[in-house]
């Protein structure tokens, strides 16, 4: 009992010091904390008044005209069409199911892969696709499953397009292809490469079903679509077009330079 | 907090007050039922009934449980002060946001939900270009039950499914709220077919825009499907805070829904303060940027660099945070760029959409009809330069004074129309009604750039005990920890604010 007392009384004390429980917190202003060029400085003249300080949008394009086109249908095409197929595999499939199918068409994927990274002269990433390629194939069960990446050694895409790059080959015009989407004239045609190189060899078979096929070809697509992680209303802007080109450019630019 | 110190009783009664919430909590709680948090500090139910004899308590449980309460009042307003939210650097919270391990963990569920469009609404005299967003468009979530429904207003140049709308839908949805998420007035779909003049940025107008079509969403919904309501809530970041402060002030006029909370998170108070800043923000010293194309080169480098080094390209979540541990950090100057940079594409959109709307003629020639095949880029380039306070002169003034004609001297006349504009279209506008407005809320951070010293004096005097202010968290970048979802929730629900 008297330690309750204490204990009361000390409370009590406390209690009437407690005289912070109201505080304001003062205001910490980050804008001190940054430094700012002079408000006449060119650089707010640049931003407010130079046209030509915007080149960094331009992109070698002849083809602007056709390609919006292009793009307007495409944007319809996904709105319409694709989002809603998309919306309806995820419903009906289990994520398990989903990642299987993603997990099948990567691996063919590698074939391209291998095949690309070797014409680099990149014998580590040939050496590693070829071994995803080989693991995946056969304990992951034709592709299904992806255990070379439990393995530690993570998918990384290469292709013809990265291969002519890598020859002194330029990007070329931009294009929107119908359908696929924002390419390079380089990388379209690499693509073309990739995937006659694919049928040709038609590892497990399964390639030249893809394409004789229908319903192959309808999976083989709606799952091309579900693994590409972006949509047109990502880009809620009149702008969207110019954006995406410029995003699309630099990130084949920044890819192409990582690998060098 | 002198009138305090004068008056001992005074601090005694509040500090009674704050001890006993520290043991009612343990039964009301903080923790949402739904949310999978660390609670911050637990206590049992039975210590709660017996509190008028715990100092006679044997049990060890009971008596830990003491020493923890009256620890509190110890450190009770440090305690108070304790937020440990994790980035420091205002600018790297706005552009990182909260680091994933320390973001509210939701529970993956399936949310019933579909975008609905609203065919009386659809502007008839759009230019071509426009053709996906003719028609204004809306999201709902929806519950199987009776629930009270909760609109939620996206922020500057937000559609309704922008990310931070899309995070707070599902904060909502799973503590069991139907939901409307409304896109910003200042977004492109908006300023299309939402707004009715198609010059977003007077508040007031905006605000009667987003009312409309918040009456018609509900209508939609429910010929939609059978959505049964028995409340209505109200919430919005940003600018969308703003506005939704004045749609519940239109609201306890035109008492159509009778809010029965409104919550505004991290709006501008005033809104030249705010656009003075973002347009600096681009002003930003970094060493070897002198223009736009030397920063996106110089950004592009960087990033090429970090990449080189790490040898992948993963754009996810927590790759920011990565960057900046490593030596091609982001300095402060690079970070407040970037930001100003994302909120002048906001203003070139909607300054764009206006134009081509509205034949303002700033960009577009008068009568000149887009086609969907007609580049773009070079309105692009010259809608870039144009700041918001650029925005506020070219578009917003001339129209006020249109509407309004003034016949003293021209240039007396703007600037006067200019600090009309700003004084009726900021928070501070609604100060009176806002201080009797028991239902309205706002949370906010103290290193926020949008506000400065004198707006966050009018929130603390203005809202009194229905604020929740932050040390840190820049500019929404502490939206998704985990004590704000706590406090968001809890102030929904009627508990209040903690410690407020």
């Amino acid at each position: 009992m008297p330690r309750a007392g204490i204990l009361f009384t000390l409370m009590l004390v406390l209690m009437t010091f407690n005289v912070n429980a109201g505080q304001r917190i003062p205001y910490s202003n980050p804008m001190d904390t940054v430094k700012f060029h002079d408000s006449d400085d060119e650089l707010l003249e640049g931003w407010h008044h130079k046209i030509d300080r915007m080149k960094f949008m331009d992109v070698y394009d002849p083809l602007e005209s056709f390609n919006r086109q292009v793009f307007a249908f495409n944007r319809q095409l996904d709105r319409y069409f694709l989002e809603p197929v998309v919306q309806l595999y995820e419903t009906v499939t289990p994520s398990f199911v989903r990642v299987g199918v993603a997990n099948f068409f990567q691996n063919l994927k590698e074939v391209s892969t291998v095949l690309n990274s070797a014409l680099q002269f990149d014998g580590e990433r040939t050496l590693k696709s070829a071994s995803r390629l080989v693991i995946n194939s056969t304990l992951g069960m034709l592709g299904l499953f992806d255990p070379a990446t439990s393995m530690g050694i993570p998918h990384k895409r290469n292709e013809f397009g990265s291969t002519l790059a890598k020859y002194g080959v330029g990007a070329g015009p931009y294009l929107v292809v119908p359908v696929i989407g924002p390419y390079s004239l380089r990388d379209v045609s690499g693509l073309v490469v990739d995937l006659s190189a694919e049928d040709h060899i038609d590892f497990t078979g399964v390639p030249s079903q893809v394409f004789a096929e229908p319903e192959v070809f309808a999976i083989y697509g709606i799952n091309y679509r579900y693994t590409v992680p972006m949509s047109y209303d990502d880009f809620s802007s009149p702008f969207s077009y110019d954006m995406i080109r410029f995003l699309y450019t630099r990130k084949r630019k920044l890819e192409l330079r990582v690998n060098e | 907090m002198s009138k305090r110190k004068a008056f001992c009783p005074a601090v005694f009664v509040v500090n009674v007050v704050a001890w006993a919430k520290c043991f009612s909590n343990a039964q009301s709680g903080y923790q949402p039922s739904a949310l999978t948090e660390p609670p911050p500090i637990q206590r049992t139910k039975g210590f709660c009934h017996r509190a008028p004899i715990f100092f006679l308590s044997r049990r060890p449980d009971i008596r830990k449980q003491l020493v923890r309460c009256l620890s509190l009042l110890f450190v009770g307003p440090a305690l108070s002060w304790a937020y440990d939210f994790p980035v420091s650097n205002p600018f790297l919270a706005t552009v990182a946001g909260t680091p994933p391990e320390q973001q509210v963990k939701l529970n993956p569920m399936k949310v019933r939900e579909a975008i609905l469009g609203l065919a009386d609404e659809t502007v008839e005299n759009a230019p071509d270009i426009f053709w996906d967003v003719t028609k204004p468009r809306f999201k709902l979530a929806w519950q199987e039950k009776k629930a009270p429904l909760i609109f939620i207003i996206a922020g500057t140049g937000g559609r309704f499914d922008t990310s931070k709308v899309e995070f707070l839908k599902r904060v909502y949805y799973q503590a069991g709220f139907h939901v409307i998420q409304i896109s910003s007035p200042t977004s492109y779909d908006f300023v299309v077919s939402g707004s009715n003049t198609h010059r977003p940025g007077l508040t007031q107008q905006d605000s009667e825009d987003l009312y409309r079509l918040m009456k018609a969403s509900v209508e939609r919904a429910q010929s939609f499907r059978k959505v049964e309501i028995n409340g209505w809530y109200l919430t919005g970041y940003s600018l969308g805070a703003l506005n939704a402060a004045f749609v519940a002030q239109l609201d306890s006029e035109q008492k159509v829904f009778g809010f029965e909370r409104v919550l505004l998170l991290n709006p501008p108070v005033s809104l030249q303060r705010s656009i003075d800043n973002l347009d600096r923000l681009l002003m930003a010293d970094v060493p070897g940027v002198d223009d736009s194309t030397t920063l996106f080169n110089h950004f592009f480098d960087k990033l090429a660099d970090y990449f080189r080094t790490h040898k992948s390209i993963d754009l996810d979540e927590s790759m920011l945070f990565q960057v900046q541990k490593s030596p091609y950090a982001l300095s402060r100057e690079e970070l407040a760029l970037l930001i100003g940079v994302s909120f002048r594409l906001s203003v070139a959109s909607m300054y764009f959409t206006s134009d081509a709307m509205t034949w303002d003629s700033n960009l577009i020639p008068k009568d000149f009809k887009l086609k969907r095949s007609d580049s773009r880029t070079p309105y692009f380039k010259k809608a870039m330069l144009c700041s918001f306070q650029c925005y506020v002169d070219k578009v917003l003034i001339p129209y006020v004074i249109e509407q309004k004609p003034v016949h003293s001297s021209q240039e007396g006349a703007t600037s006067k129309q200019r600090r009309l504009l700003f004084e009726q279209n900021s928070l501070s506008h609604l100060e009176v009604w806002l201080k009797n407005a028991r239902h309205v809320g706002v949370m906010h951070n103290a290193d926020d750039f949008i506000i400065d010293q004198k707006g966050l004096d009018f929130l603390y005097d203005t809202f009194g005990r229905r604020i929740k202010i932050y040390p840190l968290g820049g500019h929404m970048g502490n939206l998704q920890y985990h004590e704000n979802v706590r406090d968001m929730l809890g102030f929904m629900k009627g508990k209040g604010f903690p410690d407020a």
